[in-house]
């Protein structure tokens, strides 16, 4: 059995080796090895063999390919500059004007791509040039991309509670059901915090479109249908218990391959690309999540949870205080470990003090989820703040790391409300199931 | 581009065939899905198996995908220490890596095949309707794992060449981790619209 400072060395061991550069999956596996050998023997490696299969084969897991794809092609069938464009026709007139179609078109796009990167970069491609000619505020566009792009991983479907689900065996429908009121609620932050800088600040937005006639607005439906009902079905089927979530993802697959079809972006060649990126993709959060799966066993084995726990206990920490304590290791680790690293390479050791501590699985979830996505836009080395300025080409990235500070606000602000009003994340997901 | 592609040409057209094949598997894996939410649903009957069926495509497509992955830089890795690196301590730590990653691939091949030599001395079959005899999918599992650790190995053996040589810079480019900017162009190539739908696009964003 273990103890806390061994628990801690392993950790902090681990952290290391991903500094140094070390294949993310390796840094996991060495250390469960690590443990295994120090406090077992090399025969608990044999073990291995029945994890690597069993997780690699989990129907459960196959959502992750098959939301994947989904992304791949919706990517691929023409409906960024579309939605773009849909949604300015409805939200253009909102003080801060076009600001308001970045959030919403990344919060649309990311929760059909489930990439942030992919988001970030398509849509400052397509805003960025625009906002620039009507005089926008740089700094605001920036920061309004970056903060938006980082809405898909809690709007559902989203491959990290996929993740997150499996890891600690947690109902992914209840997690997914989870996402979509903070998801909400944080476009409408965001939105806000847009329209009070506005207010505020006159220069910073530029010239209003004009209003929109109903008919136009009718007509812009034509764009932003087919995208949110492929979200419909997907979200419906599952909650009506229609279909896993696995099977959900594929229904959404054919949705996909029709509304590209649609759009004539569907070919052969096409596909081949998605696919490719689609067995890349999956390949990559596979190798880590093995790992970790072995990790999670090798520290069950060894003890840790209760090691942990005790020490945990020791302190005599409230619930409150052990979540306060959570939201600043998130984010210092946030700084320096890329995201979905992060999520994986924690929850095994965290995950049972969670529960120890009395907290709701899926709560922890969704709070899991939102320091993530404070971690994509924490200066000095928030990814998407790299991404758009890598768009952007001119200037430099300090003008981003200006414009997030509000947005990085409002996020913090909406950690602090889901942990005041933890019904927020809990309400939908126990009522529906 | 770089002199890396030719050596490992053969593999990556291998790799890229089979994962082409892993995609199309998805893809006719959704219309099985599809049709047996509404047999189901609505014909009162199902298709047995679909689940079974979609965890060995899973498998396949991610052992597969592993070789694909690598040979694309994807695996992740955290690039904030090796940016403060010197030069040459960065070309040693991209080997180190690289070793590690093919040891852990090596590893992997070594326990699959423990399990697929348990299964065909059993003659498992999954505890399912289908009775699938194992050894099928976990063959083609086992193919793509070999396959990951056949490239993992050879680009170690690469890198320790490079480091030998002291072609640190050559190590760094082709075995260091992607920039942000390689990743944004990357995602960029994907969503900038096709040519078919270009005109549309122009259309609509009127």
């Amino acid at each position: 059995m273990i103890d806390f400072t061994g628990a801690t060395i392993g950790f902090i061991l681990m952290l290391g080796m991903m500094a140094l550069g070390l294949h993310v999956a390796v840094a996991i596996f060495l250390t469960s090895v690590l443990g295994a050998i120090v406090y077992f023997g090399p025969d608990l490696l044999d073990t291995f063999a029945t994890q690597l299969w069993a997780v690699m084969n989990d129907f459960i897991l196959t959502a992750i390919p098959l939301f994947v794809l989904l992304g791949e092609l919706l990517m691929r069938a023409g409906v960024t500059q579309r939605m773009y464009s849909g949604l300015s026709t409805w939200l253009g007139r909102l003080p801060g004007g076009l600001l308001h179609t970045n959030i919403g078109a990344s919060g649309l796009f990311a929760a059909v791509s489930g990439s942030s990167v992919a988001t970030a970069a398509t849509i400052s491609t397509v805003a960025l040039p625009e906002l620039r000619k009507r005089g926008y505020n740089e700094r605001l566009v920036l920061g309004s991309i970056a903060a938006g792009a980082t809405l898909g991983i809690l709007i559902p479907p989203s491959v990290n509670l996929i993740i997150y689900g499996a890891l600690t065996g947690t109902s992914i429908g209840q997690l997914f059901a989870a996402g979509i009121v903070p998801g909400l609620l944080l476009i409408g932050l965001f939105m806000l915090s847009i329209a009070i800088i506005s207010l505020l600040l006159p220069g910073s937005a530029g010239a209003l479109d004009e209003a929109a006639t109903w008919s136009e607005k009718v007509k812009s439906l034509q764009h932003l249908i087919p995208p949110l009902s492929i979200f419909v079905v997907v979200m419906g089927a599952i909650y009506t218990g229609w279909a896993t979530p696995t099977e959900a993802a594929a229904v959404g697959v054919l949705m996909a391959v029709a509304l590209a079809a649609g759009n004539k972006a569907l070919s052969i060649s096409m596909l081949h690309d998605a696919f490719l990126s689609t067995v890349r993709t999956t390949a990559m959060i596979l190798l880590i999540i093995i790992a970790a799966f072995y990790l999670k066993f090798i520290i069950g084995i060894l003890g840790v949870p209760q090691a942990m726990t005790s020490f945990v206990a020791a302190m005599a920490l409230t619930p409150l205080e052990f979540i306060f304590v959570l939201v600043i290791f998130y984010l210092i680790l946030g700084c320096f470990i890329e995201t979905l690293s992060m999520m994986v390479g924690t929850i095994p050791i965290v995950f049972p003090l969670v529960l120890h501590m009395g907290l709701d699985p899926v709560w922890f979830g969704i709070f899991l989820v939102l320091m993530m996505e404070l971690a994509l836009i924490t200066p000095p080395v928030g990814m998407n703040l790299f991404v758009v300025q890598g768009v952007r080409r001119t200037g430099s990235v300090i003008d981003v790391f200006y414009g997030i500070i509000p947005f990085v606000g409002v996020v913090l602000f909406a950690v602090s409300l889901i942990i005041a009003f933890p019904g927020i994340v809990t309400w939908l997901p126990y009522k529906m199931f | 581009m770089q002199p890396r592609n030719s050596t490992f040409a053969v593999l990556e057209k291998l790799v890229g065939a089979v994962a082409l094949a892993c995609g199309w598997a998805l893809l006719a894996l959704c219309a099985l899905t599809g049709y047996d939410i509404v047999a189901r649903r609505l014909l009162g009957h199902s298709v047995q198996g679909v689940d079974e069926i979609g965890g060995y495509i899973l498998a396949i497509t991610a052992s597969v995908g592993f070789a694909a992955a690598l040979l694309n830089r994807m695996h992740t890795r955290i690039d904030l220490g090796l940016m403060i690196m010197p030069v040459p301590l960065r070309a040693v730590m991209n080997a180190v890596a690289a070793i590690t990653l093919a040891g852990f691939a090596i590893f992997m091949t070594e326990k699959a095949w423990a399990t697929l030599m348990e299964t065909l001395e059993f003659g498992a079959r999954a505890s399912t309707p289908l009775q699938t005899p194992l050894w099928i999918p976990q063959t083609l599992w086992i193919f793509g794992i070999a396959l990951f650790a056949l490239i993992a190995t050879t680009m170690a053996v690469h890198t320790v060449w490079l480091l030998l040589r002291g072609q640190f810079g050559t190590l760094n480019t082709q075995y260091g981790p992607p920039s942000i900017d390689e990743e944004t162009e990357a995602s960029l190539k994907v969503t900038t619209p096709h040519s078919s739908a270009d005109a549309t696009i122009k259309e609509a964003m009127k």
